[in-house]
């Protein structure tokens, strides 16, 4: 035998040997700091209420609600068919059947967005896809959808495109009830009968 | 066998070559930015709330040159060219993660300078601020309001309302009392202004026992 190939045998059991050694290389179930610095940057990853009002209304079936906030604040008021899942909680819950399904859109909310942000982040480091962030939050939720602020009058058409949907979806939320503007004048239909004068009237 | 006689060169070839891709593995995809802090640490950290500055308490410790303080401006150049807290130094967020600015980073944490992180609004500092913090930079805080609060709120304790403006998760409206009038007046507008009244004719009975016909 060549000696050349015991110097190559030995060469790689000692590679082998040094690889055994080699500290575990982390694992990649989480996103690095760098990758979660790029994705704070993605503009995406906010969501705006007029959105998700037309997410809710349309009914859309990949729409998952989020509230983020705790228990009592949800239980006083929260978005039509949102998940009460506090921040506290965020890790604990059992994403994986809602999360994985990659055409779910989940929206974060809270009273603003410091809250679904710090939610939104936690879930992103763990490499959770299409999660978003209601902008503004509740309290954007309500200037916007639920009182939203006439247009002036010279505002754009799309301006005041939107402000009808929002008074559309504000009274979607509100109640159902349609507030008339205008009265209809429909006048009472009277059906007047000839009052008979005559006790025995002749026939033929 | 093709290598029955394989020459010296060629094994060293070999040897290096294997030599260079190990090394090659080792360097190349190390990641050298990691979390120091696990995702069940950081929630709790987050829940103990208590790296917060106050505008107010800023304000303070600006007129005061307290030290031990160092202000970090994270919106990009222009903006803060344009104008930008006395004292502040100006990291775009982009550029937190950049070598010379972890070792900066080091230092503030080496000598326990508080470091305050502050964007345009509070939203704009917070993602950055749990970064730093999941890695470990445990003296990292961050302005409540932000820059923008800094240069338009009231920043005198006595001026400010109950719930100042900057504690934006605060409820800025009674949600469930909204909700509940405005669901109850629209009931009611409903009932008043709502469908015409349908008529119904009363027929009137004829009283008359005999009445004439064919």
């Amino acid at each position: 035998m060549n000696k050349a190939f015991y110097i190559l045998a030995v060469f790689l059991l000692l590679l082998g040997t040094g690889l055994v050694l080699l500290p575990d290389r982390e694992h990649s179930d989480e996103a690095s700091p760098g990758e979660l610095l790029s994705n704070l940057r993605n503009p995406s990853r906010f969501i705006s209420t007029d959105k998700v009002a037309e997410m809710i209304i349309s009914q859309d079936p990949a729409l998952l609600l989020v509230d983020v906030r705790d228990m009592y604040d949800f239980l006083d008021y929260s978005l039509p068919g949102a998940h009460s899942i506090p921040l506290e909680e965020i890790m604990m819950y059992n994403w994986v059947d809602s999360l994985s399904y990659k055409q779910s859109q989940i929206v974060l909310f809270s009273n603003s967005d410091i809250l679904a942000d710090q939610a939104w982040v936690l879930l992103k480091r763990k490499k959770y896809e299409n999660i978003h962030i209601m902008k503004g939050g509740l309290n954007h939720w309500f200037e916007t959808i639920i009182q939203p602020e006439p247009p002036a009058e010279t505002a754009a058409d799309d301006e005041i495109d939107r402000y009808q949907f929002r008074k559309g979806a504000s009274i979607y939320f509100t109640g159902g009830a349609v507030p008339l503007e205008q009265e209809t004048s429909t006048e009472a239909v009277m059906v007047k009968r000839k009052n008979k004068t005559q006790l025995v009237e002749g026939g033929c | 066998m093709k290598f029955k006689h394989p020459n010296r060169s060629f094994v060293a070839f070999v040897v290096i070559f294997v030599l260079v891709i190990v090394i090659g593995l080792l360097t190349i995809n190390k990641p050298d930015l990691k979390y120091k802090l696990s995702i069940d640490e950081s929630v709790e950290q987050l829940m103990a709330n208590e790296d917060k500055i106050y505008p107010e308490d800023l304000v303070g410790i600006i007129e005061m040159e307290e030290p031990g303080y160092v202000l970090i401006d994270l919106r990009n150049p222009y903006e803060f060219i344009k104008g930008h807290i006395a004292g502040a130094i100006n990291i775009p967020t982009n550029s937190i993660l950049s070598k010379d600015k972890l070792k900066m980073f080091n230092r503030y944490a080496a000598d326990s300078t508080v470091v305050v992180l502050y964007g345009q609004t509070q939203l704009e500092a917070n993602g950055p601020w749990m970064i730093l913090k999941q890695m470990g930079y445990d003296n990292m805080k961050v302005l409540l309001g932000g820059y923008h609060y800094f240069t338009t709120g009231p920043l005198d304790f006595y001026d400010m309302p109950e719930i100042p403006e900057y504690l934006v998760e605060e409820p800025a409206y009674d949600y469930y009392g909204i909700m509940e009038a405005m669901g109850s007046k629209s009931g009611e507008d409903a009932g008043a202004v709502g469908q015409p009244q349908i008529v119904i004719p009363v027929r009137k009975k004829k009283e008359s026992v005999v009445e004439g016909g064919c």
